[in-house]
């Protein structure tokens, strides 16, 4: 072996510190870019080679490669957290804003403006044919019916925010998976020319972006592309990407689709991330409407039987006392039918005495009728409110949880592929010293060839 | 060995997770102690409403009660003293007709006296058509009306109407002059066969009317034992009442306000952690190898 081959091999190491020193630059530089995964440098011995005198001699270093340090199962557990803290965080959201709907900080909440409405019957018995007392009746019954409707209108409206905001997922969700089927091709076409860490980085990043929006799982293949899959089926397959949508129909809950072959196949219920939590949030949300309607639906079934069997003060038999709309949700169309004091139906007789009352008791009864599957106006208002509490707190508890797990998944995958530029220091400083170490290898081989030249002189 | 790496980006994102957590404890406390409340939304309160809404429910009803009963006590008390009054003039009805009936006054004496008779059954007509609001108080259901025509003759209905004072208890508010002034014995017609029987100028006339003023006292006076009876449901209901309110008003601040010095101290201890987070978050980001680098 010459001394030309010694600086050869000087030079193998200043290469190889040199490209650490790149890739450690990179690192630092990426430290805070989201969705960069650390570069690690993987370098070997190169083949020896043999000398005149047989002996085989190392002939220096060679960079294999700028590896990626990505970890699939930690990438699918982060992938698996994010959906289901998605789903958790859109439920909640949307929940947490719905149920401000049935209280208030005030007290006068859906069971107080109802509550209020018997009271007022209760406090006209002190004197039925007073004006003021029976106007007091009517303000409750428009409080009671104004609260209702604020509630019932508040949830329809919370039920096409939940529509609005998932039919504008779709447009964006199929972007991604066309950008990931198109990142699959780049990386495949890549693969036997460079080592496409960044497009790689890229689709991660996509893909923890669709698991987010609706849940999805990888599986890095072969080739290095990545098979999607979204509701268990591919939703990116090689370099091919299926389309997801979301079918509204006015009679029915929107439904998630992913075309298969010439079809399209119902993934509604397997679906997480923002979109499983908004399609959750919203079978919750038609619940409590539902509830709602049947609440006010009663209460106008109820009082208007209990109203026409009583007199006015000017001796007719009663009215209607509220009104729902004939079709549509009750809760959000209920209204008072009168205006006059005086078609309120007090008297339990045709007989114009202002003391007859007999009717107002049968309204206040009504009050405490078991009518809603056995239960009164307020207790079954006092259920809905338990109910939306418990539907939005364990909703509120996943969520919490939820965002724990994404966060330990996310701790974990970051403490594989993430940069800690403390590491980084140490081999900046690693590879400064092999950067030095063989260029003094190069300066004392080149001193010696210099000695040699000197003889010749 | 397992090297624990520590990405600036994930750091960050976990401290501000954590600060954000802080902050968000300390603006539910900001919000009770300027509101005074402890729950304003279902889910703060998740398990409870079932009790919240009852004691809500029963405070809203006994302020109902505590109007109602304000409202039918007035009536009653003014009932009781007008039939008070009205067994007063009886009484002196009674005694005059004791005195005339007896040997020591003339017939003239008596024929005199007739036209005072007839001033205390104009009394008492007036005491039966007493009015309270508006409302005659002996007129039963027919209270816009007057209870009595100046002959005596009943103008009411009868009593029906109940006043709500608790839960279950209603209490009947007006009163049926028909029954209290011309039940066994007509007042009016009793007080009118006294003025009859001292216009004769006959003892034994008056002392014969004497039995029907008796019978109408005694009228009277069941009467106004009845209202009493009622007013003493008020009453009870009233004592009830007040002391329910008390224990509801201390159950619902137990149960739904919030305590200022709870708030206030949890508050100064998130404030004094927020701090401490907030330090520690900004010296932990700060330290780096490449600090020592030279």
């Amino acid at each position: 072996m010459s001394l030309f081959d010694n600086l050869r091999t000087g030079y193998t190491g200043l290469r190889a510190a040199s490209a650490g020193i790149r890739v450690t630059t990179q690192n630092v530089t990426n430290a805070s870019t989201p969705g960069f995964t650390r570069r690690t440098l993987e370098q070997s011995v190169r083949p020896p080679v043999q000398t005149r005198g047989g002996l085989w001699v190392g002939a220096g270093v060679q960079v294999d490669r700028i590896g990626r340090a990505a970890n699939p199962m930690l990438f699918n557990r982060v992938l698996l957290s994010g959906g289901r803290a998605g789903m958790a965080n859109a439920a909640q959201g949307a929940l947490s804003s719905a149920e401000n709907l049935f209280e208030t900080t005030n007290g006068m909440g859906l069971r107080e403006s109802i509550d209020g409405f018997f009271d007022s019957l209760a406090s006209a018995t002190a004197d039925p044919g007073d004006f003021g007392r029976r106007q007091e009746v009517l303000v409750a019954a428009g409080r009671m019916t104004s609260t209702v409707r604020t509630v019932g209108q508040g949830l329809n409206q919370a039920i096409a925010e939940e529509d609005d905001a998932l039919a504008a997922q779709f447009d964006v969700i199929n972007a991604d998976l066309a950008e990931v089927a198109d990142l699959n091709r780049q990386i495949i076409e890549a693969a036997g020319v460079t080592t496409p860490s960044d497009l790689a980085d890229r689709r991660d990043q996509i893909i923890t972006r669709l698991s987010d929006k609706i849940g999805a799982s990888a599986h890095i293949e072969a080739d290095g592309s990545a098979t999607v899959l979204i509701g268990g089926h591919a939703a990116v397959s090689d370099v091919t990407a299926r389309t997801i949508n979301a079918v509204f129909s006015p009679t029915a809950p929107p439904q998630i689709t992913i075309s298969v072959g010439q079809g399209v196949a119902d993934i509604t219920q397997e679906v997480e991330g923002e979109v499983g939590g908004r399609i959750a949030a919203r079978e919750v949300l038609t619940s409590w409407l539902g509830d709602l309607d049947a609440l006010a639906t009663g209460i106008r079934t109820e009082m208007n039987t209990r109203h026409a069997a009583g007199f006015t003060a000017g001796g007719t038999a009663g009215g209607a006392l509220f009104t729902t709309p004939p079709t549509g949700s009750s809760a959000a169309g209920i209204s008072v039918a009168i205006t006059d004091v005086d078609d309120l139906a007090f008297a339990s007789a045709n007989t114009g005495l202002p003391g007859d009352q007999g009717n107002l008791a049968s309204l206040i009864a009504g009050g405490t009728a078991a009518v809603l599957g056995g239960k009164s106006f307020g207790a079954a208002t006092t259920d809905l409110t338990s109910l939306v509490a418990s539907d939005t707190r364990k909703w509120q508890i996943e969520s919490g949880s939820a965002d724990a797990a994404a966060a330990d998944a996310e701790q974990v995958f970051s403490n594989f592929t993430g940069v800690d530029l403390d590491q980084e220091a140490v081999e900046l400083v690693r590879y400064q010293a092999a950067f030095q170490a063989a260029a003094k290898v190069i300066q004392v081989t080149d001193d010696m060839l210099g000695d040699l030249m000197s003889i010749i002189r | 060995m397992e090297i624990i790496r520590r990405n600036p980006l994930v750091a960050s994102q976990r401290a501000a997770e954590a600060l954000g957590r802080i902050r968000s404890r300390m603006s539910t406390l900001e919000e009770q102690a300027t509101s005074g409340v402890k729950f304003d939304k279902p889910s703060e309160a998740a398990g409870e409403w079932t009790a919240i809404h009852a004691l809500r429910a029963t405070r809203a009803d006994q302020d109902v009660y505590d109007r109602n009963i304000s409202r039918i006590r007035d009536m009653i008390d003014a009932q009781d003293t007008a039939l008070g009054s009205t067994a007063t003039v009886i009484k002196r009805a009674i005694e005059r007709a004791v005195q005339m009936g007896s040997g020591t006054y003339s017939d003239a004496d008596r024929i005199r006296t007739a036209g005072e008779a007839a001033q205390l059954r104009e009394e008492i007509l007036a005491l039966a058509n007493s009015r309270l609001d508006g409302k005659a108080i002996f007129a039963g259901d027919a209270w816009d009306g007057v209870a009595f025509d100046p002959a005596g003759v009943y103008q009411g209905a009868a009593a029906t109407s109940k006043v709500q004072v608790a839960q279950d208890q209603s209490i009947q508010m007006m009163t049926d002059g028909s029954a209290a002034f011309q039940g066994t014995t007509d007042v009016f017609q009793a007080l009118s066969d006294f003025e009859t029987a001292l216009a004769s100028g006959s003892a034994a006339a008056v002392q014969t009317s004497l039995g029907s003023l008796q019978g109408a006292y005694r009228q009277v006076v069941e009467a106004r034992q009845e209202v009493g009876f009622r007013q003493m449901r008020v009453m009870d209901a009233e004592v009830i009442g007040d002391s329910l309110s008390g224990l509801l008003d201390e159950r619902i601040a137990a149960t739904l306000e919030a305590d200022p010095i709870d708030v206030f101290t949890e508050l100064s201890a998130l404030r004094t952690s927020y701090e401490a987070a907030l330090q520690v978050t900004a010296a932990s980001s700060g330290a780096k190898l490449f600090d020592f680098l030279r």
